[in-house]
């Protein structure tokens, strides 16, 4: 006699992800027949060490617990549960937590399944191990100059792409949308890969460093450590990377730090009208910590991979902030801007490029193609609407994208 | 995890806005007033300190936003200033960047202002408006960087700086400079021009001489390694496969060799065979570099992804 | 030691007005043209923007509005808009797509926007500094304040047709059978073998263009072509291929790298190229717009050619490209009728 467990969603290697964000799965009873009318079993986790913990429902919720009993019929019906990350314990590796099913009354294990708590995390505090892999993902992506990285660069440039990006109040919305394209291209390479966030509100002494994001010298040339993937990285061209001295490893940027963000939106009656202002301070503001480099620009700052992180923590004070308020709604007005802005800052606005046809009135520019697609989830479709990032762990609807952030948990 | 481990998300989500509602208080105090600070710096008796921390402090909220930036041009571009003020309206300006719809009315103000600046006096000064410039590839910023290099004008910037700074535009007209600096100088300005070519097929013999020279410094043959990779897969492969196999050679340039095939196809798939995966191997055995241990592991896997 | 930019600009600014000035000047906007060689993109730029200034009031043939009005659809600087502008500035009453060019021109650099000084020192004292977007906006305003009704001028009042005026030529089978190029996949061949005894269409590109609205979105369109191609599955075969402006530089990994990431159905009559032997008689034998500096590609035209079995070449406007269904249906036909 044997548990049947399916998630909803498996990649191609047969591996299932979560987030804080728990999801449907089915348990069946496989026993030999005739079988007993009913088996009651108990549902919980098996962590290793550093490993991810789970929570674990009967209904959607954030307030799962650490096990749950269900009583499996033994006509081989499939009984729902609801299966989640338990914040803040996220894992660092595939397999570091399973899902195990065992007869209550024996004890004896009737079903496993290894899975991985799949999370955005502070760049400072990843693992060696959780750093190195993201490094490799990311300089294969990079393909020395030749690789899908380009693209990345491409949308972002001055001219059209960049009033897609920065012109109005769309900014937070494109760049998640961009960041999740970015972060499963990496995931393409290494699933278990996610993209990690600077909080540039802090000193950042793992990050600044020779075996992570480098340290420039004298001539603001970034210096790697011998064997550090980005070695060879190349963008539009130029080999290495072009950044300022203004951040060494005890450095704290002069920027608003993050509960003064937050409290840019209201404390009252938080509108994202207000909180979007972040955009100056302090995201501008955190690029030019940097004081020089590609970083410093709008055009060229995707040309260096710190562009990356910087702005996962821009998206992770937005996702604090929807949490915090509890404005994850986009039928709720507060939920972004009201008024009429240019195309693809209003929303029901579909976001470029990766809408296509290239066609005016938006940019005729390449890059076209669509939004980089996850096995663990069909949301955002691949032409992602501005209303459709706003939810993106699905408190309102089935369609979550399947990242979360590890101070960022799922509320209901 | 016990049932009574698990987080109250709601209590959780009260203290956190509870701590968010006192920086909110906090911040009450009304921001830097643009007025205010223009006032400030334009006293006879202004301190540069005080004008510094007020550019810091400037909103750049839809509100105060063009008030703020016409302020920080004038900052930025008043001489009666000392140079940290206004390298700090500078870097205030870069922020406000970010924002190009709301910047646009003033980027050819702040172009031409820039270009000004290249030439002031106060070489942190020019330097920074050089650097700026040269991010976007400004003509007027390239030409002076040029002439100082051939020695037309006084140099603005170093010799090394210079190459740097106009290697940025890979459309650019100074390789022919390049390539006779990072054949002829020495020092940093020699390093930076060999950087400069990085991608200059014509320069691929220069390239190969160096990364295999050993009377050369490791950075030097580093770079001319890196370079060679970047415009010839299968020279680089022929190169990359002996700074490997050599026991001699310096454990930096081989860790550096053997990440680059890791990361570059093109040239794994040139090396792959079962005596090269051997020596690899082999050398992740026996070297004591953390670094070139950790390249090997990472080689292994690619050769062993790699299709034949 | 190169040559002095103002000197340059210099001489184009004392071309004397005349049929014969006006025709040298209209030479000048080829960017295979011999002042551009050599200089950088940007010196290239500021020349060009210099050369279309210096058209305002003289008399354009239709080439020369047809260049000026790729430059108002492409070009992302300044100095060539704002000289654009003023090269069209008789032409904006009476031609309305020039209009709809300088408003869309307009909004492309907004956020890049530059002082350029198109007037020799000397002679406009009184004329305050310009932006880009100035000259722009002062073209357009012509317009506005003109109570003419449109009317005859300058010999170009009504949109022109897409192909109308472009080049069409043979090709000869020798010269191409001497031409080697490689594919994304490291596969030689001469050029001939590649063309002949098919329809094919032949884009001209590079991978490092840094102008989006160029060669990105020219191989992003070609390939939506060539898909459409593909699923149509035609009785006529018809080779969809792109040759780089950059050889050296282009490298098979990165002509493969550059067509993947814009979703470029690679195959048999569907491939991105280098020339490896005989470029020049490349560039010579479709005369193509394109300059260089001593690094890479300074300037370029967008260019693409439907080349018949019988080695017959005629210039398609890169523009077609917006509608892959009616441009893949005149192939077609074109290899039907052949």
């Amino acid at each position: 006699m044997n548990v049947a467990i399916a998630f909803p969603r498996y990649d191609p290697q047969g591996r299932t992800f979560v987030t804080w964000r728990p999801v449907e799965v089915m348990l069946k009873l496989v026993a030999p027949s005739p079988g007993p009318a009913s088996v009651n079993v108990t549902v919980s986790a098996k962590t290793l060490a550093s490993g991810g913990s789970l929570l674990f429902a009967d209904h959607l919720t954030h307030a799962g617990s650490p096990t749950i009993d269900v009583t499996l019929p033994g006509n081989g019906q499939e009984v729902a549960i609801w299966v989640g990350g338990a914040f803040p314990t996220a894992s660092s590796r595939y397999g570091d937590v399973s899902l195990v099913v065992r007869d209550k009354a024996s004890g004896l294990t009737l079903g496993t399944q290894d899975l991985m708590v799949r999370i955005r995390k502070d760049a400072n505090t990843l693992s060696v191990a959780e750093r190195d892999r993201f490094l490799a993902a990311l300089a294969t992506l990079n393909g020395a100059g030749t690789g899908r990285y380009n693209d990345f660069r491409d949308m972002h440039v001055g001219g059209p792409p960049d009033t897609e990006a920065h012109g109005g109040p769309g900014f937070l919305p494109w760049h998640r949308s961009y960041l999740l394209d970015f972060e499963r291209e990496l995931q393409a390479i290494d699933p278990e890969v996610t993209l990690p966030y600077w909080r540039f509100d802090r000193a950042a002494p793992n990050v600044f460093t020779r075996a992570f994001m480098g340290v420039a010298n004298a001539l603001n040339q970034v210096q790697f450590a011998a064997g550090n993937p980005l070695t060879g990285w190349v963008a539009s061209g130029l080999p290495g990377i072009d950044r300022g001295r203004g951040i060494g490893p005890s450095t704290v940027p002069s920027v608003l730090g993050e509960k003064q963000t937050l409290a840019l939106g209201g404390t009252a009656t938080p509108s994202f009208g207000s909180f979007r202002t972040m955009q100056g301070n302090p995201h501008g503001r955190a690029h030019m910590s940097h004081v020089a480099g590609w970083i410093t620009n709008p055009t060229t700052a995707p040309r260096d991979p710190i562009f990356f992180l910087l702005h996962c923590n821009v998206d992770r004070l937005w996702a604090k902030w929807q949490w915090a308020t509890k404005i994850h709604d986009p039928a709720k007005p507060a939920s972004f801007a009201a008024g009429t802005f240019p195309p693809g800052h209003n929303l029901p606005d579909a976001l470029w490029p990766w809408c296509g046809p290239l066609a005016p009135p938006r940019p005729t520019t390449a890059p076209g193609g669509g939004l980089a697609q996850s096995p663990m989830t069909d949301a955002p479709p691949a032409s992602p609407k501005v209303r459709e990032m706003i939810d993106y762990l699905g408190t309102r609807t089935p369609a979550h994208h399947a990242f979360a952030y590890d101070d960022v948990p799922f509320q209901i | 995890m016990a049932i009574e481990d698990t987080v109250d998300i709601e209590e959780l989500r009260k203290q956190y806005l509870s701590e968010v509602e006192v920086e909110a208080a906090a911040a009450s105090s009304p921001a830097v007033a643009p007025a205010a600070l223009e006032s400030h710096a334009m006293a006879a008796q202004h301190e540069p300190e005080a004008v510094r921390d007020m550019v810091t402090a400037l909103p750049l909220d839809e509100e105060a936003y063009e008030a703020s930036v016409r302020t920080l041009l004038d900052i930025l571009g008043n001489d009666a200033l000392d140079p940290a003020p206004r390298l700090s309206a500078l870097n205030t300006l870069g922020a406000a960047e970010f924002q190009p719809a709301a910047f646009a009315p003033f980027h050819a103000e702040f172009i031409e202002l820039l270009r000004r600046l290249a030439l002031h006096r106060s070489k942190d000064i020019r330097t920074a408006a050089l650097e700026r410039l040269t991010l976007t590839n400004d003509p007027e910023a390239q030409r002076l960087l040029r002439e100082g290099l051939e020695k037309i004008r006084r140099p603005l910037v170093t010799a090394a700086k210079a190459v740097q700074l106009l290697a940025r535009d890979d459309h650019g007209s100074a390789i022919p400079l390049f390539r006779r600096l990072a054949a002829n100088a020495t020092g940093q300005v020699r390093e930076q021009a060999l950087r400069a070519l990085a991608v200059d097929p014509k320069s691929i013999p220069l390239f190969e001489e160096i990364a295999a020279n050993k009377q050369e410094r490791t950075q030097l043959r580093q770079i001319a390694a890196v370079n060679l990779k970047n415009t010839s897969a299968s020279r680089f492969a022929k190169l990359a496969r002996d700074l490997v196999l050599d026991e001699q050679e310096v454990d930096k340039l081989r860790a550096v060799a053997v990440s680059a095939i890791a990361h570059t196809s093109d040239v794994a798939a040139r090396l792959k065979s079962p005596a090269f995966t051997e020596s690899v191997l082999a050398l992740g055995a026996s070297t004591g570099s953390r670094a070139l241990k950790a390249s090997v592991a990472r080689l292994s896997k690619t050769l062993g992804d790699t299709k034949a | 030691m190169p040559r002095s930019i103002d000197d340059v600009i210099g001489q184009i600014r004392t071309i004397p007005r005349s049929r014969a000035g006006d025709r040298r000047l209209a030479s000048m906007l080829h960017q295979n043209a011999p002042l551009f060689r050599g200089l950088s993109a940007g010196d290239a730029d500021r020349v060009r923007g210099h050369v279309l200034a210096s058209l305002e009031s003289r008399l354009l043939d239709e080439d020369a509005v047809h260049a000026v009005k790729e430059e108002l659809r492409t070009s992302f600087s300044p100095v060539v808009l704002a000289g654009a502008a003023r090269a069209v500035r008789d032409l904006v009453r009476v031609d309305a797509e020039i209009r709809d060019l300088l408003a869309a021109a307009s909004a492309r650099i907004a956020a890049r926007d530059e002082f350029v000084r198109l007037d020799a020192s000397e002679c406009c004292p009184d004329r305050a500094p310009r932006t880009a977007r100035d000259e722009i906006a002062s073209a357009l305003a012509l317009q506005a304040i003109l109570e003419n009704p449109p009317g005859r001028c300058c010999g170009a009042a009504s949109r022109e047709e897409p192909d109308r005026g472009r080049r069409a030529f043979s090709l000869c089978r020798n010269r191409l059978g001497g031409i080697v190029v490689e594919d994304q996949s490291e596969r030689q061949g001469t050029l001939l073998d590649l063309v002949q005894g098919r329809t094919s269409l032949v884009a001209f590109f590079y991978t490092r263009c840094m102008n989006p609205a160029k060669c990105s979105l020219t191989i992003s369109r070609l390939a939506g072509l060539a898909r459409l191609a593909s699923e149509r599955a035609t009785t006529a075969e018809i080779g969809v291929f792109a040759i780089s402006y950059d050889p050296d530089f282009d490298t098979a990994s990165r002509l493969r790298a550059f067509g993947q990431d814009r979703g470029f159905p690679f195959g048999e009559t569907a491939r991105l190229l280098r020339c490896t032997t005989g470029w020049e008689k490349v560039r010579r034998a479709f005369d193509l717009q394109v300059g260089y500096s001593a690094a890479t590609v300074n300037a370029h035209a967008r260019e693409l050619f439907m080349l018949s079995d019988r080695l017959q070449a005629v210039e398609v406007a890169c523009e077609r490209l917006a509608d892959v269904e009616r441009l893949l249906a005149d192939v077609t036909e074109t290899a039907k009728g052949a």
